[in-house]
């Protein structure tokens, strides 16, 4: 019944100095789902939001957030966007040198009949945890994922950026 | 010769710890559910991955082992709206709640989660089972959510078949892909 191992590592990046955006580019469509997972070290007190997009396109994403800062619990939403936004609220750091950890997925992602969905959760040292989904209205199967935020030179040197694919029977 | 057929065959040769699909579940056309049947004991945990699309509003639950029994199922669950926060206690169901309060399976905006069954061969333990989901809709009148799940079986046999359905008789629909995962330790 069982297929065979999966869960393979793409790509991955260490950053050696503070950079402002990732990028990972001709992404195979040998997988079923992907999975990005991010080390974080935080080279700001700007607690960025993380921008997501794919294949270079800046329209027609939509990201709902759940989070905790161990006080509150809330939900916020923003549609019709250019991008994800991941840890919008919670997730990454406000302090420099602080640590965060970021998954996020990409189910289904070499699909070519239907639009994106992703999944992400973000837990930081200081600003607390959120659990985002997402929808890319677009059925273009994914090769290139970017992610920047708003300001600059937020993402610090330490920080391990892995590209994960997972395969289906 | 003879003594390195020997070690191998004793499994004295550690095995790399490993992540294996199982079976996965593309769907062609309309379902009223969605099984894995017969899932071998040789893993230590479970991970159900799925992208789902229904004919309707539908709110999804999980069966296993064929128990339908309501006093062996509970689900404590945590959502975000997009405007609130919220969660609850089930009790009332023959199933884990799967997904489903303000956002819901639906035609166009694939619904999506991870659910985790650990130590699912276990034999003297009742299972515990979490999971994360998701859909956004970007606010096209089909709502949205953002949800965790921690599901409660009670039971103390090994799981070895799981069945996702949707209420209300809705059916999941062409696209929907449910795959199945073992992970191992090493030996």
């Amino acid at each position: 019944m069982a297929a065979g191992l999966t869960y393979e590592k793409i790509q991955s990046q260490t950053l050696s100095s503070t950079q402002s955006a990732i990028q990972f580019l001709s992404i195979s469509t040998a997988y079923t789902d992907l999975i990005l997972v991010w080390a974080y070290k935080a080279a700001s007190t700007n607690q960025p939001t993380l921008r997501v997009t794919v294949n270079g396109n800046s329209s027609g994403y939509s990201t709902t957030q759940l989070y905790g800062n161990g006080s509150t619990v809330a939900s916020t939403r923003n549609t019709s966007a250019s991008f994800w936004s991941i840890a919008r609220v919670s997730g990454t750091p406000s302090t420099t040198a602080a640590t965060a950890t970021i998954i996020m997925n990409f189910p289904n992602y070499s699909n070519t009949s239907y639009y994106k969905s992703i999944l992400a959760r973000t837990a930081s040292t200081d600003s607390g945890v959120e659990l985002d989904c997402g929808v890319w209205q677009n059925s273009a199967a994914i090769n290139q994922i970017d992610v920047d935020a708003a300001t600059s030179n937020d993402f610090g040197s330490g920080s391990v950026i892995t590209l994960y694919g997972i395969a289906a029977a | 010769m003879t003594i390195l057929g020997i070690i191998a065959s004793s499994k004295l040769v550690a095995a790399p710890p490993g992540f294996e699909s199982i079976q996965t579940q593309t769907l062609t056309g309309t379902q009223a559910s969605i099984s894995f049947t017969g899932i071998p004991g040789t893993f230590t945990h479970l991970q159900l991955r799925y992208y789902g699309f229904s004919n309707s509003f539908g709110t999804q639950f999980m069966e296993i082992n064929g128990n339908t029994s309501t006093g062996d199922y509970r689900t404590h669950y945590t959502f975000g709206s997009g405007a609130t926060a919220s969660g609850g206690d089930l009790t009332s169901r023959a199933a884990i709640l799967g997904m489903g309060y303000t956002g819901q399976f639906n035609t166009t905006y694939p619904t999506v989660g991870i659910i985790d069954l650990l130590d699912y061969t276990n034999t003297t333990k009742i299972k515990t089972i979490r999971g994360i989901h998701g859909v956004d809709t970007n606010n096209t009148g089909y709502g949205g959510e953002a949800s965790m799940n921690s599901g409660w079986y009670n039971s103390g046999s090994a799981i070895t078949s799981l069945r996702f359905y949707l209420d209300g008789g809705n059916n999941f629909t062409a696209g929907s892909k449910y795959g199945l995962y073992g992970i191992k330790e090493s030996a």
